[in-house]
């Protein structure tokens, strides 16, 4: 089920107010049964998908918890495999496999070309990895085993944040299910009001940006130079509002019902440096990674070939996790390049942030912007050539007339935007909200409503973070 | 303040905004919205300020027309031409159906001067390769606008996407389960239970099974027809008989006379590529319409097989446009049986 549909609008309401009728004792068959229609609405048969990554993570953790010495690195690392087994076979078996045919018709080997006409289940990448977070904080003595089914289901599926995360620990959420939530109504207002933001910002930002980006991606060769970079900015733009406005519904839905869930964003555009950004940039994966990966292998503490390497294995490896493309490989590489140049200037004329005058800071700012978003144009091109050929068009296209008229509105609809991320810096709309006074503030929720309503993007676009 | 005068001041103040935000759509941006997003309102105005007797509702083969014709009008212009005392305003869309000419036609307000209602029946339309079409989704959302609510709610349908936005790959699946799965309920001596293994044989194998079959075009040609054509129309399941019998039900309420008219189909070629037994399915299919339309009084005119190959302006597909000889003669059986 999408977020901005008619059946959200008729199941949210439905699921929190049973959630608060019912006692505490049937709240987890409750929302476990909720989770699955809302997953279901996909498509339905690939619930057992996800039932089988629940089942052997579930045994994993009690496996784990019981057994010691080399049994319990043996049970971790049979989770971890079955686990991305699952991940392999759905979303990079067809990648794996059209390299492998083209690795043989360049070096004259026979690797017969097999077709898996299957459709990738929503979400994978996020569940996979909520699951393989619990497991390896089983392993690791953070977690106690949970015994109880229903709720480690629960915990990999609580519809909010099953299909786009947050990803969430399960210090955080597995408790929280057996705490008692009573009514507070402040609760329902939050996240009725983060659902309204986050709604907001999808709809209307992200799919009016989102037609645009797809004109000038589809046919960069007819567009000027000052389209294509637009298009550029337009894209880092769409695809921040669309996974903030995912996230924040996430948050909402769950706040409503008194749940605590991570924050995704903290104004990444905003950020003042390319790794200021990925503190920012969808925290719960680059926290996922950092605790996951990068530790694990080491992190800083080891000497400095090691060091690099790690960065870059980090930044690579989270690219592949969005998608089987080598223009996702080729984006993490970018951004690990970038961190450990980044570093290295750190070292070699160390910043002096109190004394940073704010031309200096905005400069930062926009420079940091303006590279992300040259990045993102392998994230959302289709291959290496296609995102090459954005560039050459950029570069080339100068003199050209560009037949593609972006409207005022659209202007209108980011700056106004731009201004609302602005003022949420440090906060949150929620919070935001509740230190303003009261005529402005319902002033500002009849303005959000009118214009989610009527200036919503008419096209279907689903959430772009929906395919990994 | 108590939580239940709380709750209910919120929600009040709520209602306020739904309120002003109607009256702010409809009277400063509706108006661009339809233009936009539903350029059919224009022809539901000209219904009523031209007093339209008749509607007439067609897919593309309303509209197209041989590069060759000498008189290259519409289908519905030449009916208005053997009907000259009456005007007739045509709702064209290209892979329109059943499902959108009902929206289109519950749009017309109440208060019209209509009489009479032409709908195409499309034998393809009634199969899986139509139903799963992609243009479903850009059809329906030109409908969305269009619904019996206020503006704002329109608007609010329209954008939360209430239409059938299914992605591609999944209709492409549903559409490839229907060929294998749906029988085809031929005799047990036809080589083949499905769609799907009749068209994959004629690509494979195509000469051994049919002598014209000699070019790997030909043969597409021949599986594009199976696929098009090689169903039956379950009447308990069918989407568009239920579109259809939602229209039956509409005019009748609004005391609309309705013609329902079987459009011409290529049987020569298909019987040339495919053979008897294809034609024998879209003879059933059509008798199947038939019956079950005229049982419920509506006029149905069969001319499935009325023109000859010929007549037909695509020779390597399969469609209905035709030439103009063709849709001269398919606006005269309908005024023909109007004028009954």
């Amino acid at each position: 089920m999408l977020f901005n549909s008619i059946e959200f609008i008729f199941f949210f309401p439905l699921v929190t107010l049973l959630f608060y009728l019912l006692s505490q004792k049937y709240r987890w068959i409750h929302l476990l049964l909720a989770s699955c229609v809302f997953y279901m609405f996909f498509v339905p048969e690939y619930i057992f998908i996800l039932l089988i990554t629940i089942i052997i993570d579930y045994l994993a953790g009690i496996y784990i918890e019981k057994s010691e010495g080399k049994r319990r690195k043996v049970y971790l690392i049979i989770s971890i495999v079955s686990t991305c087994l699952v991940l392999f076979v759905f979303k990079y078996f067809t990648f794996f496999n059209e390299n492998m045919v083209s690795l043989s018709d360049y070096f004259g080997f026979y690797y017969p070309k097999r077709i898996f006409d299957i459709i990738l289940p929503i979400g994978l990448s996020f569940h996979t990895f909520q699951s393989l977070s619990y497991v390896i904080e089983v392993y690791r003595g953070k977690q106690k085993a949970e015994r109880h089914f229903g709720l480690y289901s629960l915990y990999v599926m609580f519809y909010p944040q099953l299909v786009t995360g947050p990803i969430e620990r399960p210090q955080s959420l597995l408790p929280q299910f057996r705490e008692f939530k009573a009514f507070k109504l402040q609760n329902l207002v939050d996240g009725l009001r983060l659902i309204l933001f986050g709604l907001f910002v999808k709809m209307v930002i992200a799919d009016n940006l989102a037609p645009i980006v797809d004109d000038v991606y589809a046919n960069p060769e007819t567009q000027n130079s000052g389209t294509i970079l637009s298009a550029i900015f337009f894209y880092s733009f769409q695809i921040y509002c669309d996974f903030l406005g995912y996230s924040t519904i996430a948050v909402g839905c769950a706040k409503a019902m008194g749940f605590s869930i991570m924050d995704n964003f903290k104004n990444p555009y905003l950020a003042k440096s390319i790794s200021e950004f990925w503190q920012r940039w969808h925290i719960s994966l680059s926290t996922w990674f950092r605790d996951y990966l990068y530790f694990p292998l080491g992190g800083n503490q080891v000497k400095i070939a090691r060091w690099i390497l790690n960065i870059l294995v980090v930044f690579i490896v989270s690219g592949i996790w969005h998608g089987a493309n080598w223009t996702f490989v080729i984006w993490g590489a970018l951004h690990g390049l970038l961190y450990l140049i980044e570093s290295l200037i750190k070292k070699i004329m160390p910043s002096r942030e109190k004394s940073e005058t704010l031309i200096s800071k905005g400069l930062k700012i926009l420079f940091t912007f303006v590279l992300v978003s040259f990045i993102w144009v392998f994230f959302r091109a289709e291959n290496l050539d296609h995102a090459l050929s954005i560039f050459k068009a950029m570069i080339s296209n100068n003199s050209l007339k560009s037949n593609l008229d972006i409207g005022s509105t659209i202007w209108m609809y980011l700056a106004g935007f731009i201004l609302l991320d602005t003022l949420l810096f440090k906060t949150r709309f929620d919070k935001w909200c509740s230190n303003i006074a009261v005529p402005i503030r319902w002033s500002i929720y009849g303005i959000l409503i009118f214009m989610t309503i009527t200036s919503s993007g008419v096209e279907n676009y689903p959430f772009i973070y929906f395919q990994f | 303040m108590n939580l239940g005068k709380n709750i209910a001041l919120k929600v009040g103040a709520l209602g306020l905004i739904i309120l002003a935000s109607n009256f702010i759509y409809s009277e400063w941006f509706f108006e661009k919205d339809l233009q936009a997003y539903s350029p059919d309102i224009n022809t539901i105005r000209e219904i009523i300020t031209k007093k339209a007797e008749v509607v007439y509702c067609g897919e593309s083969s309303n509209i197209s027309f041989f590069k060759d014709d000498n008189d290259k009008r519409f289908i519905s212009q030449f009916l208005n031409e053997e009907l000259p005392k009456t005007t007739v305003i045509d709702f064209s869309k290209k892979a329109g159906h059943a499902g959108i000419y009902y929206d289109l036609l519950r749009a017309i307000p109440q208060k019209n001067s209509v009489e009479t209602i032409i709908i195409t029946m499309n034998l393809r339309s009634f199969g899986p390769d139509w139903i799963n079409s992609n243009l479903e989704t850009p059809l329906q959302k030109e409908m969305v606008l269009l619904r019996p609510f206020p503006p704002l709610v329109n608007r609010f349908l329209l954008g939360f996407k209430n239409y059938d936005t299914t992605p591609a790959n999944i209709r492409e699946k549903r559409y490839k389960s229907h060929l294998e799965s749906d029988k085809l309920n031929l005799p047990k001596d036809f080589p083949y239970v499905t769609a799907s293994e009749w068209e994959k044989d004629i690509i494979k194998i195509g000469e051994k099974v049919r002598k014209e079959l000699k070019t790997a075009q030909i043969r597409e040609l021949a599986s594009q027809y199976i696929k098009s054509y090689a169903f039956r129309i379950d009447p308990t399941t069918n989407p568009r008989i239920k579109d259809f019998d939602k229209i039956v039900d509409l005019a009748k309420n609004r005391g609309w006379k309705i013609v329902f008219h079987i459009l011409p189909e290529n049987v020569d070629r298909a019987e040339q590529l495919a053979g008897k037994k294809l034609v024998e399915i879209m003879t059933a299919n059509s008798k199947l319409l038939q019956n079950r339309y005229l049982n419920q009084k509506v006029i149905v005119v069969d001319n499935l097989s009325l023109l000859q190959n010929d007549q037909f302006i695509d020779q390597d597909w399969t469609s209905e446009h035709y030439k103009e000889h063709g849709r001269r003669l398919i606006a005269k059986r309908i005024s023909a049986a109007l004028l009954l």
